[in-house]
């Protein structure tokens, strides 16, 4: 039986996880611990007060969206609570004021202030004898550590060495993309899962991972030396030299696959028969758009929106929005660009007075963006302003519609705001696409209707499959139900293709099942030849694409689409 | 000119006490005014637009701020001031005195 840890004779460590993101890699370990936070109580100069008040305005709103997107996990009713209560403190209004008057007026740095204002709160609560207290005062605590590290992480330079394995009990996102920075070779955690959102940027950047290894911080020394086996989930603590030469054959034989990857990116994308195809890219953060060109992307099929309001930048601010599209159209010259609008999810991004027990079908998506006009708006001109400027290139996806009504709403907003820009001499893309994503079943089971009003379908598998199966994929208990390649949501795709076809708009697949070479072969065979994935994916789809015949390909999507149960699709699909 | 000041004096108080509902209320919930309840408070409260402050034994905290809110920590059984000012104060107060009475929704 396989443990979490296998201890060999000659003193190497073999700690077992979850396979996060493909490739393998040998290198020094470098422990990463959060750092503890470092209070400057030095007085700041009166020229980078606004720049400390700026570090705190970012810190609240990152811890904001760190905390909606922990609360999107939780279940039980009481952590929902204390993490609501958190985000009170998080935006508590005097906490505001009194930081930012520190700030302002007694030249503390951002750390400082924070560490003052909470502690004189902390202390208030001391004096008290209730029991609860306790409770209470930890609260704060977390959330000041958390504030200061935030407003300190900014501005922190890490001593990474190129090349090394960052190994961490936890990392954020945002973390991931500041590792990258200094060229990394492999990242371990602790924690964490393939769908937590660190796994899917790693995969993303094409940086080995393995997760969720529990003891891999304890048992390693800085500097040691590890190999990392993304593709198996295995990480080897001080391997000795056989297990050293293996691996270096297998990194040898990754370069050779690599290469022939390579080779097949610069040819072109048409099946064994002739069928040309297109892969894009699904991507988040300028950071990877160097993956798009690197896998020969051709444009990308998915730009999310949400991380312009989770990074730095205001996603209220319409000129760095403008600049955020600008620079992906740039690097992706000629190829298309679908920006898919801000999608939310059912949390109260934006208003304090929305609690909702069941977020996944709730106030989401189009749903929310209809009632916040203003942001809808803001980002509607931001992306029409730049499509102005790359006429062809820009499509516009809305995300989360569920009724036409949704459809002809946003298409009004995008008409007038169109005519709006003309008025102010600014030129716009007249034919600009507008299409919506494919979630919700009520989309393809209306696909006639939706078609006649669109220009494009994107059929986002991943949520459709958990509103069509009724699972949450992130709910353990069930998850041997979550099944994209289940013959119901093959079916509802095929009535989309259908409908698309008749209609005669276009039809793309952004969800993660685009990604599995074989459904791919499948989504082509059911007549969809445009597929967006994560860039490092689109090799090796593209490998199996080019060797296999359209017919082949049709011949397989009708066995698939006649099956009955999840077990006859595997097998089909296996036996490929 | 002592009578008229001292008129014009209650004048003023008079206005200010039209313009701002203030009232008694009882913490009844068990474990009183902890986090949890501080935030639904703190919650309800901020959809108003009205100033909401708590005055309890000489202290005046600003009823949208939790970590005010929660510094009170009010027990079972002690008497909150609230001092609720602005447009919308009626509906806002009658709102926050339905919740504490209710003791927050706990048992």
């Amino acid at each position: 039986m396989q443990t979490d840890v296998e201890n060999s004779a000659s003193g190497e460590f073999i700690l077992n996880g979850v396979a996060a993101s493909s490739g393998i890699a040998i290198g020094k370990g470098y422990i990463y611990r959060k750092p503890k936070p470092v209070i400057n109580e030095d007085p700041i100069d009166p020229s980078s007060i606004n720049k400390h008040l700026e570090l705190f305005d970012d810190a609240r709103r990152v811890i904001e969206v760190e905390l909606l997107r922990l609360k999107r996990k939780e279940v039980e009713d009481v952590s929902l609570q204390v993490i609501d209560a958190q985000i009170e403190m998080v935006n508590d209004p005097e906490l505001e004021q009194q930081v930012k008057h520190h700030i302002k007026e007694q030249n503390h740095s951002v750390d400082y202030a924070i560490k003052q204002v909470f502690d004189s709160y902390l202390q208030m609560l001391s004096q008290s004898n209730n029991k609860i207290t306790q409770e209470r005062m930890i609260d704060l605590e977390d959330v000041r550590d958390r504030l200061i590290q935030v407003a300190n992480n900014y501005s922190m330079e890490l001593d990474i060495e190129p090349g090394s394995i960052v190994i961490a009990e936890n990392i954020s996102p945002r973390e991931v993309i500041q590792f990258s920075d200094y060229n990394i070779s492999a990242l371990v955690t602790d924690h964490g899962g393939q769908t937590s959102h660190a796994s899917i940027l790693a995969r993303s950047m094409g940086i080995p991972s393995v997760v969720g290894t529990k003891r891999t911080c304890q048992l390693v020394e800085s500097s040691s030396q590890i190999i990392v086996d993304g593709n198996e989930g295995k990480v080897i603590i001080d391997p000795d030299e056989l297990q050293l030469e293996k691996y270096r054959s297998k990194i040898k034989d990754q370069q050779v696959e690599e290469e022939k990857l390579r080779r097949i990116i610069s040819e072109p994308s048409v099946t064994e028969d002739g069928t040309s195809f297109e892969l894009r890219a699904n991507i988040e953060f300028v950071e990877e758009l160097p993956n798009v060109q690197k896998y020969g992307a051709n444009g990308i099929g998915l730009l999310r929106t949400e991380s312009i309001y989770i990074r730095k930048e205001h996603f209220e601010d319409q000129e760095k929005q403008i600049d955020f599209y600008s620079e992906v159209l740039d690097k992706t010259n000629p190829a298309p660009v679908t920006i898919r609008l801000f999608d939310a999810g059912g949390d109260k991004f934006f208003s304090m007075n929305s609690d909702e027990n069941n977020p996944f079908l709730g106030w989401r998506g189009i749903r929310m963006l209809l009632d916040e006009r203003d942001l809808l708006r803001e980002q509607l001109r931001a992306v029409l302003t730049v499509a102005g400027r790359y006429p062809g290139r820009v499509k516009i996806l809305v995300p989360m519609v569920s009724v036409i009504e949704e459809v002809l709403e946003v298409k009004e907003e995008i008409f007038s705001i169109q005519g709006q820009l003309m008025q102010q001499g600014i030129p716009v893309d007249e034919s600009i696409q507008i299409g919506i994503m494919v979630e919700v079943p009520s989309v393809a089971v209306q696909a006639e209707a939706f078609a006649k009003q669109v220009d494009f379908f994107s059929i986002g598998t991943n949520d459709l499959t958990q509103y069509t199966l009724a699972v949450d994929r992130g709910n353990e208990l069930i998850s041997e139900l979550y099944q994209e390649v289940h013959p119901a949501i093959m079916e509802l795709i095929h009535d989309c293709v259908v409908a698309a076809e008749k209609e005669d708009i276009g039809i793309a697949v952004c969800g993660e099942i685009a990604s599995y070479p074989k459904a791919a072969l499948c989504l082509v065979g059911m007549g969809i030849t445009d597929l967006s994935m994560s860039p490092v994916s689109i090799p090796k789809v593209k490998k199996l694409l080019k060797t296999h015949s359209r017919e082949e390909m049709e011949e397989l999507a009708r066995k698939i689409l006649s099956s009955s149960t999840t077990a006859e699709v595997s097998n089909i699909l296996t036996n490929l | 000119m002592d009578t008229l000041g001292n008129n014009s004096d209650l004048g003023l108080s008079k206005i200010i006490s039209n313009l701002m509902i203030r009232e008694k209320v009882q913490i009844v919930n068990e474990a009183g005014l902890h986090a949890r309840p501080a935030a639904s408070l703190v919650k309800i409260a901020s959809k108003y637009e009205s100033d909401f402050f708590i005055h309890m034994h000489g202290y005046r905290v600003n009823g949208k701020s939790i970590l005010g809110v929660m510094t009170l920590a009010a027990e079972k059984g002690v008497e909150l001031e609230l001092e609720v000012d602005g447009p919308d104060e009626e509906e806002a107060f009658k709102a926050i005195t339905e919740l504490i009475e209710d003791g927050f929704g706990e048992e």
